[in-house]
Formats: C-alpha cells, structure tokens, sequence
C-alpha cells in the first residue's frame, strides 16, 4: 500500500481525496489541518507520498513543503490548490515541487499525478 | 475596485458556474434582477493581496448555502461549524480560480486570504452600498457576487 498524508485545512479536500482514492493501492494515514501539523506528521508518520494544500492557516503550504524537503530531499510532495498561474508554476518549480493538481479535484488527473509522483 | 474588462467577466461567471456544478451539482443560472429578500443572509469572502487588495464576496440565501454545503456532503449531516468549513472551501476554490485567471490575464500575482464565512443575517454597508458584479437564481434562491 502507497501511504499518503494530506496536508489540507479543509475536511471536504481530505473527504474528497479518500473518496476519489477508493479502496485499493492508496492509504491515507494522517489528515494534517495546517502546513506546521503536516511537517510534524510528515517526522512521526514517515508517509511515502504528502499531498500539500497551499491556502492554509499559519505557514502557507510552499513553505511547509520547503521545510519537509530540508529535512528529507527524497520527499515526495504533491500540491493541491485552486491557484493556478503561471506565478505559482514558478514558485513551486523554484522550491524544488514539481506537481501542482488544481482544485476542484479530478479522479483521473489525481491518480495519474499521484503514480508520476511515485515512480 | 475598477471594472473589470467584459472578457475576464465573462471568464470569472463561467468559473463559478462550472465550480458550483462540480463541487456541488448544483446549476446556477444568471440573473439581472435582484428578487425580494424572503430568507437570510449569508456570506463568503476573500480577500486578495496586493497594493490594492479587494474583496470578493459571496452572498447566498440561507437555502442557498444549505445547497451548495449538501451537495458538497452528498448529504451527510455535518454539523454547523464543519458545514462553514466546507463552504469556505467552495469560496477558497471558487475564488482562487477567478484570481489565479486575473492573474494569468493581467501579469499580476496576486493571492488570496483563508475564506471567511458569515453566518449571521447580515446585509453590510459594504453590500448594500455597492453593485453585485453577477447575480444568480436557482430552485433554492438567489446568489450575489461582489468585488469590493
């Protein structure tokens, strides 16, 4: 099983995502409220995959990501927001992100993002 | 805020229409009219970044809100406090969309702030004082959105 930690301040993100994963190849272990509890879960739960939400309270989810990343380059991290420009294609291209899903989420593009993301 | 051109209008209403479609299953449809108040009023709203910032915000009759939040639920029961957070994610999403297209349109990077969700029955001065950018109908009521 691929475990997955979901960084999100919102249950409908968390809800969503466990529908659209199903039963099956993903387990979602953790459901953090914000980017300082998700850097926190990522040390104790060590998942193989974080989806990360950007619009959160406290520290945004680029720099939650950034901090997970200093402490484990080999972290695979995939974000999720309904920002979606160019500006925050460069941002998180900079940073060291190399996935962006926008929201509303989609089943195919969500799987199909999560299998790049895992090989 | 200055009005905004005819063609990112056109783009912000289509955005809504297709979220509220998506994440709720509920179609909106446009309306020039503002109907008789029967029911309360609730509200979302972000606010954007910038040397300008505004607020987009969201004005729903109660039903309204009910049915974009069931929708979102599939039904299921959620309490009051879990229900505004479901909203703020409609907002979150709906909003983030229309400035991430601003941006792409304008060459801007603007963001945006966590949603704030109101339910109480307000009409602000800011509402009242100013002109929905779009208004909206369905079998539940009536929507309005404003830039302020």
């Amino acid at each position: 099983m691929i475990r997955i930690l979901v960084v999100d301040d919102s249950p409908f993100v968390a809800a969503q995502i466990t529908d659209l994963l199903g039963e099956g190849v993903y387990e979602i272990v953790g459901h953090a409220l914000s980017g300082e509890e998700g850097i926190s879960m990522y040390e104790q739960l060590k998942p193989d995959l974080v989806t990360m939400d950007i619009i959160m309270p406290g520290i945004d989810g680029i720099e939650a990501a950034e901090q997970i990343l200093k402490k484990d380059p080999s972290a695979r991290i995939v974000m999720l927001s309904s920002l979606c420009d160019s500006s925050v294609l460069e941002e998180i291209k900079s940073k060291g992100m190399h996935y962006l899903i926008p929201k509303p989420l989609e089943k195919d593009l969500l799987l199909a993002t999560l299998e790049l993301a895992m090989r | 805020m200055k009005q905004e051109p005819a063609k990112l209008q056109a783009a912000y209403k289509d955005i809504l229409l297709s979220c509220t479609d998506k994440m709720a299953g509920l179609s909106l449809r446009e309306t020039e009219e503002t109907p008789a108040r029967k029911e309360a009023l609730f509200w979302g709203s972000v606010t954007t970044s910038g040397d300008q910032p505004f607020e987009i915000r969201c004005v729903v009759e109660q039903p309204v809100y009910e049915r974009i939040i069931d929708g979102m639920t599939r039904g299921k029961k959620l309490g009051e406090e879990m229900r505004k957070l479901y909203f703020a994610e409609y907002m979150n999403v709906v909003c983030g969309k229309i400035i991430s297209r601003r941006n792409n349109e304008r060459g801007e990077y603007l963001r945006i702030s966590i949603p704030v969700v109101s339910c109480e029955d307000t009409d602000t001065d800011k509402q009242q004082k100013s002109t929905p950018i779009f208004q909206f109908i369905c079998d539940e009521g009536w929507m309005g959105v404003y830039f302020l």
